[in-house]
């Protein structure tokens, strides 16, 4: 008799459990304010991003928005099993080496809609290259949050040692390598300009410059085939190899770019308009550092990229996100994203609130060079071909063989990958 | 009915319902254990060995390739630089940790004074989270900055050597971390196998005339082998899955990264950052056979050279 | 063959506040057999593994043949020890096992053969030498081990409580065979033991210890007969001698239910060391109560009435527990003189084997 009754008051006890935390959950929805989440994975941003927010929960009355950070490490996995499982933050970040897998997925909503009805939102006034980045046929699945081009940072104190003027818009190619040459102290361990094994950041805006190209205009070809992109990465990897200006691949990985530069061991460096807030934020490369427009080769150009904010296309709060992302979209919205420095807003105009976060820089250059950008090249596997791309120029980097040599491999595992989209 | 008969379909009828009791709870308790082995383990392997035979789409349908993924896998050379990497790392790595390991424990197994703060300080490591294990050691192999280097300045040796980048040396960095991080674990496991050596075995070969290091290879080594064997196979198990330590110390723009890259390492590669997970999930099963067929070598080369008493 | 000495030997462990051996003295002759017996934790064992070199000896000179070998490593004294739990090496064949302290020593291999080959005819082992111990029975192991120890020619044996794992039936056996063996090798044995039985059977002569001290060293006949003191007396024979206290007055003792006249050697001693009116430990043994007609005539003032408590038929005699007045009294009778538990009987105490002893110092009195 005494197990028959256990048995019911165990039962019982896990019914009523379950009952209870089921009803916790309705609890929620039941309120009054819609919360919404917005994940964005760069945490140097996110003083921006809970500007935005704050600013608009206190224009609101009932969308609450929440700003989370996952690292770049996990946001991908992390967002990919949300996907799957159902459950996507509402408004969210995109990046152009994933908006193709996502676009296919179907899981990000339609924005067409909302850009054409709205009246805070001014389509023409974002840049085109990031436009089409996140357009799919006819729908619009992202729409721009920020720009990024490529600057040409530089420590004022070594050349001010050295005796040379600081880069202007002058420079070519022979300058900076000239300069390098100058600035290069290899018992001090100084090195006039850093040269890793980096795309966007790195050779690929060489490469551009020199009148090359990474990828043909349909997407179906390598530019690996053109003897300019030849010739200009390997201008490139020579900075370390030939020149001796630049730590090779191998000292790269023991030291960041980054590391160098804040250490005071570099001259020169190509950073990223994103790295400005890093820079900004040792309290040595505040001082000292300051960034100019990259050097011309044939041409001027800068490799440019963009994120877009995306919403989720199952989001049980698909008012409220729209809301946010009007607001985020808006001119009001881009200034005060502006503002905290953390990126270049996407909207005309708005971008220029970027270079008042940092006086002590002259990051007009960046908005400047928006004139001959060069949209971060892209398909539907890009990380896919990139890999190929970094594997095949390893042995580059290190001096075992020349670009020349590797080309036509390279070449070929790129469109290898290319053809399977 | 008789009261015997009575008291005897009682009996039965009592005995079928409390079998059904016992049944009933039996499961009841193991029911979380198995209820996690099954979704956290059985069906993702299952999973997985299915994704191999396909090309797998993130968020649609996955199409069917059967063993093309197989037999990409063996054309490409990424895969086979992996192989090798994780084999060679096993086959080093191992012995030497467990001469190490037997070494420790045998000179722990003594009664010095302080012999448990020892053995404590010896399985630290074990205690410490793989990843942070991994970025200390990566600080340390430095070469402008780290601490081995200017440790071997200070002994007067010139040069610097290129720990985390040089190809000729990674593979070296990683096993050398690999053992310091698991010659405690298997110290211990080893320790508790000395420990159940009676004392009169070595009375025995003291009146025979053993010394110390005859005893040490006569009568301690043969009767460890039991435990020798199981940290073998575990220690070849777990080295052959050699992830974490790579990722951290290693970069993934590290040029000398594909003489270190594991099997795993690639499978992380090929899964999560180039997405193509029926690759990935081809070159984790191919792992798992490998590990199978070393496991069954070694079980039955057991025979040959474990003494069980 | 060899001479043993044993000097004041004393034994302390470390952190220990006593003595775990205290004064050892023993002189051990060519070829005798030794037996070390007592209780457990008498110091037995301690004594024999400090002969062997396994223990340190904390005071006190050990000779060897006229050496002293305090400090000399147990393999070099030419010793060999059989163990209680045989310590055979379980990954080594019955061959291999003894052959292995030989080949420590690097003696060539036909002349290896030769000795275990010996040695396993005269334990009955030839055709286990290629056995490994575990594939062996207990008595097996056992022989194995004395093979070991008899293939080093030893100037000593030692064994340490060798018997103590084997089945009762097996142990009779052995006993025999050690005996057996201790005559064909002519070798000087010591042996350690609980067992008082063993002791007797096997011993040249025993050394019966206590709490570290020894009690008394003697003939099996001499320390049964004539016991130095209260324990040997009692730890001695099976069943153990009846031990109860006594008032002496005038040739007669009483207490505890009894009332004897006690022998006219026992009179002359107890009167000479002046016990008249104490009290005293009286000791009969069992064997030396007698039911029997023509005792109980032959002195009838050591006729004592009892009851029966109970009758054990072991087959050859009959242990009777007697109760005498609330006394105990344990006695051993020919198993014809079947009584019934709870009957009367009457009982006449031999007195001329009766044991003295003083009550404090518990020597004997003679």
């Amino acid at each position: 008799m005494k197990k028959e009754n256990w048995k019911k008051i165990f039962s019982a006890f896990l019914l009523s459990l379950s009952l209870f935390l089921v009803g916790c959950n309705n609890g929620e929805e039941t309120s009054k304010q819609a919360e919404i989440t917005y994940s964005i994975w760069d945490p140097v941003q996110l003083p921006g991003m809970q500007a935005v927010a704050k600013v608009f929960n206190e224009q609101q009355d009932d969308v609450h928005v929440n700003v989370e950070v996952t690292p770049w490490e996990q946001y991908w996995t992390k967002l990919e099993s949300s996907a799957k499982g159902g459950k996507m933050p509402d408004i969210f970040w995109m990046h152009s080496n994933e908006i193709a897998k996502y676009s296919e997925g179907q899981v990000l909503m339609d924005l067409s809609e909302v850009i054409e009805t709205s009246d805070e939102i001014d389509f023409s006034l974002f840049p085109e290259e990031l436009v089409e980045l996140y357009t799919d046929g006819d729908e619009q699945l992202g729409i721009p949050k920020d720009y990024s081009t490529i600057g040409l940072w530089y420590n004022k104190d070594l050349f001010d040692q050295a005796g040379i003027d600081y880069p202007d818009e002058t420079w070519t190619w022979d300058t900076l390598l000239d300069a390098a040459i100058e600035l290069t102290d290899q018992e001090k361990g100084i090195y006039g300009f850093l040269a890793p094994l980096n795309r966007e950041e790195g050779y690929h805006n060489f490469i551009y410059q020199n009148g090359g190209e990474v990828l043909s205009d349909d997407k179906k070809q390598s530019g690996f085939r053109n003897p300019a992109t030849v010739e200009a990465v390997q201008w490139y990897v020579d900075l370390s190899i030939k020149y001796g200006v630049s730590p090779t691949a191998g000292e790269f990985s023991d030291n960041s770019d980054m590391s160098y530069f804040q250490a005071g061991r570099a001259a020169m460096s190509l950073f990223g308009s994103w790295m400005t807030a890093e820079i900004a934020s040792n309290e040595n490369s505040n001082e000292f550092a300051d960034v100019a427009v990259l050097p011309a080769g044939e041409e001027r150009a800068s490799i440019f990229n963009g994120l877009a904010n995306s919403i989720s296309a199952d989001t049980p709060h698909p008012e409220a996100a729209i809301e946010f992302l009007e607001f985020l979209s808006s001119e009001e919205g881009m200034i005060l994203q502006g503002k905290e420095g953390g990126a270049i807003p996407a909207l005309k105009g708005a971008d220029v609130s970027f270079t008042e976060a940092y006086p002590q820089f002259n990051t007009e250059v960046f908005i400047e060079q928006m004139d001959y950008r060069e949209i971060k090249p892209y398909s539907k596997y890009t990380v896919r071909w990139e890999y190929e791309e970094n594997d095949d120029l390893i042995p580059v980097f290190f001096g075992d063989v020349t670009v020349e040599e590797v080309s036509e491999q390279l070449a070929d595992n790129v469109e290898r990958i290319l053809e399977t989209e | 009915m008789s009261i015997q008969s009575r008291a005897k379909s009682k009996n039965i009828s009592h005995g079928n319902r409390e079998k059904r009791s016992m049944m009933f709870w039996g499961w009841m308790l193991i029911a979380p254990t198995l209820i996690g082995l099954l979704i956290l383990n059985i069906i993702p392997v299952i999973q997985t060995l299915i994704m191999s035979f396909q090309n797998v789409s993130t968020f649609g349908e996955s199409t069917w390739v059967f063993f093309d993924n197989y037999k990409r896998l063996f054309e490409d050379p990424k895969f086979w630089l992996s192989l090798k990497n994780t084999l060679l790392y096993g086959i080093i790595q191992v012995p030497i940790t467990v001469a190490l390991s037997t070494l420790a424990a045998v000179l722990l197994n003594q009664k010095i004074k302080g012999v448990e703060v020892y053995r404590v300080i010896y399985f630290l490591p074990m205690i410490a989270a793989p990843a942070a294990v991994a970025m200390v050691w990566r600080w340390m192999y430095s070469s402008d900055y780290g601490l081995i280097n200017s440790f071997l300045k200070f002994l007067g040796f010139s040069g610097n050597i290129e720990w985390l980048y040089n190809p000729q040396v990674v593979i070296w960095s990683l096993i050398i971390v690999g053992i310091w991080s698991n010659v405690g674990y298997n110290m211990i496991l080893l320790l508790s196998g000395l420990q159940e050596i009676p004392k009169s075995y070595y009375e025995a070969a003291d009146l025979d005339g053993a010394g110390t290091v005859q005893q040490f290879f006569k009568i301690t080594l043969p009767l460890l082998t039991p435990q020798l064997f199981f940290v073998l196979v575990t220690s070849i198990i777990s080295a052959f899955q050699v992830f974490d330590l790579i990722f951290v110390m290693f970069e993934a723009t590290n040029p000398a990264l594909s003489k270190v890259q594991s099997l795993v390492y690639q499978f992380y590669n090929e899964t999560f950052i180039l997405d193509d997970k029926g690759y990935g999930a081809a070159i984790v099963i191919i792992l798992v056979v490998l590990i199978m067929i070393v496991t069954v070598i070694q079980l039955i080369g057991q025979k040959k050279w474990v003494n069980y008493d | 063959m060899a001479e043993i000495k044993l000097e004041n030997i004393h034994k302390r462990y470390d952190n220990a506040e006593d003595d775990a051996v205290t004064d050892f003295n023993l002189e051990v002759e060519d070829n005798e057999f030794i037996v070390f017996v007592g209780p457990s934790g008498c110091g037995k064992s301690t004594t024999l593994r400090m002969i062997a070199g396994l223990e340190e000896i904390t005071e006190g000179d050990l000779y060897i043949d006229d050496d002293v070998v305090n400090d000399v490593a147990p393999k070099d004294r030419d010793i060999a020890m059989v163990f209680q739990n045989y310590a055979l090496y379980p990954h080594m064949t019955v061959f291999d096992n003894m052959a292995f302290g030989l080949k420590l020593r690097k003696m060539p291999k036909n002349e290896i053969k030769e000795r275990v080959d010996h040695a396993a005819e005269m334990l009955g082992l030839t055709d286990l030498l290629d056995r490994k111990p575990a594939a062996l029975s207990g008595g097996q192991r056992q022989r194995v081990a004395l093979g070991r120890a008899v293939v080093r020619s030893p100037k000593v044996f030692l064994m340490d409580e060798p018997l103590s794992n084997l089945d009762a039936k097996l142990r009779v056996h052995m006993r025999t065979e050690i005996a057996k063996l201790h005559e064909k090798l002519e070798t000087t044995m010591i042996y350690v033991t609980h067992d008082q039985t063993e002791a007797m059977t096997l011993a040249d002569r025993i050394v019966i210890m206590e709490a570290g001290v020894i009690q008394q060293v003697g003939s099996p006949f001499e320390v049964y007969n004539s016991p130095n003191n209260a324990f040997v007396a009692s730890f001695i024979g099976s069943p153990a001698m009846n031990l109860n206290e006594v008032t002496y007055r005038d040739g007669r003792i009483t207490g505890n239910g009894i009332d004897l006249v006690v022998s006219a050697p026992s009179k002359k001693a107890l009167d000479n060391q002046g016990y008249e009116g104490k009290t005293i430990i009286f000791g009969i043994r069992p064997e030396d109560i007698h039911t029997e007609q023509i005792a109980l005539d032959a002195s009838p003032e050591t006729v004592v009435e009892s009851t029966i408590t109970v009758a054990e038929l072991t087959g050859a005699e009959s242990i009777l527990y007697l109760d005498v007045d609330g006394t105990e009294i344990i006695a051993v009778v020919d198993a014809r003189d079947y009584h019934e538990t709870g009957s009367k009987l009457e009982v006449a105490f031999n007195m001329n084997k009766a044991h003295f002893f003083d009550k404090e110092t518990e020597h004997v009195i003679r």
